[in-house]
């Protein structure tokens, strides 16, 4: 009976994250972040044309918003396009189904790195953890590149662990890691420290003859998968996302702490530019440890955080107290604790160099050390209070009916506030922040006069990858009508062309002395199209739009010159 | 002499900044609280018989820390095995706490919170469910919520070293306590926790005082009680710290970085 135990519990965190990952997929966020739109066009457009939305043929990473977006997932989404259409279910459908197999795969890893004694039901334990975990589910709900990364790296790390007793699946894990460096922007860093420590530690069992013969093969096959990412990677277009986002970068930001108006005899230490960054360095590097932000804040960004759900639950905190305490303290761990310790050190590295205080997405794979930590918390006080009831001989069934009453009830009690969370809050509070209304939108636009013009406003949003997306706009007429920079240079001219050409609709500011002149429609937002402008310009209003909460999301008017 | 120059730039770092950030009358009521409880341990250590006592005058210097010693009392009872030396300072405890009781609650997170109600009276319209909606919105969980919010503060370490974060620190407020390399002490003091020989005082100390800052609306500057706890296990991680190898060259590092950051604190 007890062998069933961790493949039940297998079973059931795999169910659990269908459920939590599943339902609503595509309608909830009802809203389409232009992200998210612009990946699916350039999936859509490269396989009607086989080149994105600049006309280049199969792109290393995507030029889109000058923010070069990384290639895996787009191309992840392009098989999927025959099957179900472009839809927001499409762009999100390899979040949710690399975040499910994630689940199977960490089960894997820590039943082949615990020790025996424990490698089972550690996994097991964690696989729960991991299937309703708010942090993942939400990378496992929305399209972000992060995810479908960590499942990469994680196959990877299992396979190189399986090659440590027969050395072929070297191949593999080989495959899997050279996958994960371009699928996300912070496995760059990740995977190739934490292979570096794994190799040091392994290297003379991996330079050996036995290893040797797949290692060599292995390298030379992920030298091959990497080469395209190479060959761009020192091209502005490449390097421009770290270069405006990183800390050590003062070319838009002063650094943390400097102050303007000190022009005293101390200026060149108190402002000193080595000592405020290497400050903030190290102050975001340890927020990723900070219990607040870790089960109470979360990520203060609206599309990476659920409202009223921080990255990890509260009930939580104390296994993940007692889980790193006898973690550091044991000495039976072993792999494990090398493997998870080495994860968890470098897992924050490459969110820590960037501005925000707690980035969820750029270190989502803090997520697989963490609970690992914390399920080992849950095992050992459950093995604890075994051991106190063994030792004043109590009756084994109330324990075990009160253990399972007590899980019953926090499983349920997180499914709950993951349901409030997620599908009621996030939707009520935070539509605006998934560009809730262009569906809306584009659905109005098909049934306006064809033959107007219509001005949708850009001032403040880049609505043109939406309308692309719901309008399903032909990418081979696109490409036509619209110009940014040559194709030699795609990936380093950073010039943008912000005015975009979708057949009779123009993406633009709205300019009312020379659109009054003639008759068309002027989409925009409720800063862009005020009522107080269509009384006084006698605009004939069309159509409004609103979020869930009730406020105007898109107002649509027509000219009358 | 490294270490001892060490021990000071951590000692003196929490107390220089609030100096320097407040009036003088406003300092003391901070301080003399500290003071209070850095002299109770000492008659501690010092085997004294009458240590509570200087920690039951807390309340009356500052009203907003009176659960300190009633707290600590409770919980010094209900562990300590000679209950009865402990019923005459407990219930002196008692009546400060009674005495200062109308000015600490004010100040707390019990007063109604009418906004934060009003927000769990709309919240509760989304659902569909009414059991549902009030299982997550209610006044309980204002409460609740409210004190979870100082609680995850107090312990978070990023307060004490880096004011949570720089971006995060504006004007006088939320001050940087040590400086930045001293979490590095801190980090090793909890890893050798169990060799720290006043681990059970200050552990309920520690644990006393942070009940208390919780329940406060605005916990800010009167967490500097927390200064001496705090300090003293992070000389206790320096202690460790000085039996590594190569020790020295962290300390002139250290003492280089907290040179600037105690040059920050003046200007």
């Amino acid at each position: 009976m007890k062998k069933y135990i961790p493949i039940t519990f297998l079973a059931l965190a795999f169910l659990v994250a269908i459920i939590t990952r599943f339902y609503k997929l595509g309608l909830a966020p009802a809203g389409l972040y232009l992200d998210e739109a612009a990946q699916g066009y350039n999936a859509y457009s490269i396989l009607k044309t086989g080149k994105d939305e600049f006309g280049k043929w199969f792109p290393i990473v995507f030029r889109s918003f000058n923010d070069f977006k990384t290639p895996v997932y787009i191309y992840l989404i392009v098989p999927l396009l025959p099957i179900f259409d472009l839809t927001k279910f499409t762009v999100r459908f390899p979040s949710f189904f690399f975040s499910i197999l994630t689940i199977p795969v960490i089960y894997l890893l820590i039943k082949e790195i615990a020790p025996k004694k424990h490698g089972e039901i550690l996994g097991a334990i964690t696989a729960i953890l991991l299937s309703i975990s708010p942090w993942h589910i939400l990378f496992g709900r929305t399209n972000f590149e992060c995810n479908v990364a960590l499942f990469f790296s994680l196959t990877g790390f299992y396979f190189f662990y399986k090659s440590l007793q027969k050395p072929s699946f070297l191949i593999l894990s080989a495959i899997f890691l050279a996958i994960a460096i371009p699928s996300y922007h912070a496995q760059r860093v990740v995977t190739p420290l934490l292979s570096l420590a794994l190799f040091l530690r392994h290297k003379d069992l991996l330079l050996s003859k036995s290893h040797r013969i797949y290692l060599i093969p292995g390298l030379i096959i992920s030298a091959i998968i990497l080469i395209p990412t190479i060959s761009v990677s020192f091209t502005p277009g490449f390097l421009a996302r770290a270069a405006g986002l990183n800390i050590f970068s003062h070319q838009n930001q002063l650094p943390a702490g400097y102050l303007e108006n000190y022009e005293g005899p101390f200026s060149a230490f108190i402002n000193n530019s080595w000592f405020l960054t290497s400050k903030e360095f190290i102050a975001l590097y340890f927020s990723y440890f900070s219990p607040r932000n870790m089960f109470i804040l979360g990520d203060y960004g609206p599309r990476s955080s659920f409202p009223g759900l921080s990255t990890f639950f509260i009930w939580q905190f104390p296994f993940y107290i007692i889980g790193i305490y006898r973690f550091l303290r044991s000495k039976k761990l072993s792999e494990l604790k090398y493997f998870t310790l080495t994860f968890l050190l470098i897992a924050p590295l490459p969110a820590a160099v960037t501005r925000d205080p707690y980035s969820s997405i750029r270190s989502l794979q803090m997520v697989i050390p963490i609970l690992i930590i914390m399920g080992y918390g849950i095992l050992n006080t459950y093995e604890h209070i075994m051991s106190l009831i063994n030792q004043r001989h109590m009756k084994l069934s109330v324990f075990y009916f009160s253990i399972g009453s007590i899980s019953s009830f926090i499983l349920i009690y997180s499914l709950l506030k993951l349901y409030s969370s997620v599908l009621v809050l996030n939707e009520y509070y935070r539509a605006s922040e998934w560009n809730y209304g262009f569906e809306q939108v584009s659905d109005r636009i098909k049934t306006l006069d064809p033959k107007l013009p219509i001005v949708v406003d850009n001032a403040r949003s880049e609505p043109y990858s939406q309308l692309l997306f719901f309008l399903k706009f032909d990418p081979k007429i696109y490409q036509e009508e619209n110009f940014e920079v040559t194709l030699n240079e795609y990936y380093t001219n950073m010039n943008r062309n912000k005015t975009k050409v979708i057949g009779n609709i123009v993406t633009r500011p709205i300019s009312w002395k020379e659109d009054l002149i003639t008759e068309k429609y002027l989409i925009g937002d409720n800063l862009s199209v005020s009522y107080e402008q269509i009384k006084n310009n006698n605009l004939t209003l069309i159509d409004e739009i609103h979020y869930p909460d009730g406020s105007l999301s898109f107002i649509i008017v027509r000219t009358n010159p | 002499m490294l270490k001892t120059i060490v021990i000071f730039s951590i000692l003196i770092f929490w107390p220089l900044s609030l100096y320097l950030s407040n009036t003088q009358s406003n300092f003391l009521s901070y301080f003399i609280p500290t003071s209070l409880l850095v002299f109770s341990f000492f008659l501690y250590i010092r085997k004294g018989k009458y240590y509570l006592y200087p920690i039951l005058a807390v309340p009356l210097i500052e009203p907003k820390l009176a659960f300190i010693p009633l707290v600590f009392l409770i919980l010094k009872i209900l562990i300590s095995q000679k209950k009865k030396n402990l019923v005459f300072p407990f219930i002196l405890s008692l009546i400060v706490f009674l005495s200062v009781f109308k000015s600490f609650y004010g100040q707390t997170i019990f007063v109604t919170d009418y906004e934060a109600q009003q927000k769990v009276i709309r919240d509760t319209h989304l659902y569909n469910s009414v059991f549902l909606a009030r299982m997550f919105h209610n006044k309980a969980a204002i409460i609740s919520g409210k004190f979870l919010d100082n609680f995850f503060a107090l312990t978070d370490p990023n307060n004490y070293f880096f004011g949570f974060h720089p971006r995060q620190m504006v004007g006088n407020q939320n001050l940087i306590k040590f400086p930045a390399l001293s979490i590095l002490f801190f980090l090793y003091a909890l890893y050798y926790i169990k060799k720290y020989k006043y681990k059970q005082i200050l552990f309920l100390i520690i644990t006393v005082i942070f009940l208390n800052l919780s329940v406060l609306s605005i916990f800010d500057r009167n967490d500097f009680i927390l200064w001496f706890p705090i300090s003293s296990f992070v000389v206790f991680g320096v202690n460790e710290f000085d039996k590594l190898k190569y020790h020295n060259i962290f300390y002139i590092i250290f003492i280089a970085y907290s040179l600037i950051e105690i040059i920050r604190i003046f200007i």
